[in-house]
């Protein structure tokens, strides 16, 4: 124990961003600032957001775009790295870009097409050279619509 | 008129006359190695690394950047040429309200700070750089933009082989090799000098070592929330304890150059 003269303890700071979690907080700050409306989030959202399979176009700030079918999406909670694979094929090649959601690049991401029945798994990177693989998307979408 | 009349004398020319030598300048001494060494004219800052984020610029170009986290840093002493042979300041980081013994305790209550986890001591080149004692440092201290050093211990690694710790190339993946493929090779000549000369590299501990990455740009600094984001990686793992310094490369003077204008 102390001897005679114990050693004043000061207070501790007050806790930085109330407690929470660096990480977390900087993640929320950011969304919030690239996604103001909550619209990109909801697109990814895990149970009524886009799946693998879904066909979407995304349009950049340059006005071009990319069509191609979700392969999967790398999500986390709140995360700003979160991002989309999709493919297509060009000219009989595979392509596949991934997507940043949250990048100031983009304009905009549209839904051409849901699918009535889905492929298994979340990831579907099984269906590459398969006979599952995506064909060329845009026709593929213009055939379906004319059904 | 005064008249003097003294002997006559001649010096002889093998006599020596006393002389009054200058001290010797003693290069390794503390003065000198004070005005030789490159400082920066403040201390850094004490942080954690939080983990890693991507990072949009305006323009919209993506990149990798490490979350720091800086809590409660205040400064603890400061340290003068008078009482220590040198300028510098001594940090503490995160406080720490359990498991202090009292004589850690009286340090802190010399400071009037509550007692801090980390401590971390930066040299700074002359008084100009002392930092009253107490006060709080914050994330801001460092502008957005600017280069700064980040000092920490690396991941350790265990006993690792030269591939994994020198980057050899090892040996043949065929060609008749067996067994050795990730070996090391030669260690150096036979009968002469019959001995493997001192520095060879080798297997053996890698990581856990003080590492500093220079020249990283800062890109975000919150002094409300405590939070410094730097481009690129850092060394260490989450949850490290770092030191970050303005650029050393750039901004790292010796009283010497300033004097010499360099």
């Amino acid at each position: 124990m102390f001897g005679l003269n114990v050693p004043t303890v000061y207070e501790p700071l007050p806790k930085k961003r109330g407690g929470e979690n660096a990480i977390s907080y900087l993640h929320k700050q950011l969304v919030q600032k690239y996604d103001p409306t909550g619209k990109r989030r909801a697109l990814v959202d895990s149970k009524t957001g886009l799946r693998a399979g879904d066909v979407i176009k995304v349009t950049y700030m340059d006005r071009t775009d990319v069509v191609g079918r979700v392969l999967g999406i790398k999500r986390g909670q709140n995360n700003v790295g979160t991002n989309i694979l999709i493919r297509n094929k060009i000219n009989r090649v595979g392509c596949e870009v991934r997507i940043p959601l949250f990048s100031p690049k983009l304009r905009n991401i549209e839904v051409l097409y849901k699918p009535k029945k889905y492929l298994s798994r979340a990831k579907q990177y099984y269906i590459r050279n398969t006979k599952l693989d995506v064909d060329d998307v845009e026709a593929y979408v213009k055939r379906q619509q004319h059904k | 008129m005064v008249f003097s009349r003294g002997a006559a004398q001649i010096t002889s020319i093998h006599a020596v006359p006393s002389m009054r030598t200058e001290v010797p300048v003693i290069n390794h001494s503390l003065e000198l190695s004070n005005l030789r060494k490159s400082l920066l004219n403040r201390p850094g800052l004490l942080g954690i690394k939080r983990g890693m984020i991507s990072w949009f610029t305006e323009a919209g170009e993506q990149f990798a950047a490490t979350v720091i986290e800086i809590d409660s840093c205040e400064v603890i002493k400061q340290k003068t040429v008078e009482s220590d042979g040198y300028w510098s300041v001594l940090l503490g980081q995160i406080d720490k309200l359990k498991n202090v013994n009292e004589k850690e305790l009286v340090k802190f209550e010399a400071a009037g700070v509550s007692p801090k986890q980390n401590i971390g001591e930066f040299r700074v080149r002359d008084k100009s750089g002392l930092i009253p004692v107490g006060t709080e440092l914050k994330a801001d201290y460092f502008s957005v933009g600017q280069l700064v050093d980040i000092k920490a211990v690396s991941k350790g690694k265990g006993f690792a082989g030269v591939m994994k710790r020198h980057g050899f190339k090892g040996l043949n993946a065929s060609h008749g090799v067996s067994l050795s493929h990730r070996s090391a090779g030669g260690m150096g000549g036979n009968q002469d000098p019959g001995r493997v000369l001192p520095g060879k590299k080798m297997a053996g501990r890698m990581g856990g070592r003080n590492c500093t990455v220079f020249n990283n740009e800062v890109l975000h600094a919150d002094g409300e929330a405590g939070i410094l984001v730097v481009k690129g990686q850092i060394p260490g793992p989450a949850r490290g304890f770092v030191k970050i310094l303005d650029a050393t490369k750039l901004y790292g003077k010796s009283l010497n150059d300033i004097k010499n204008n360099l």
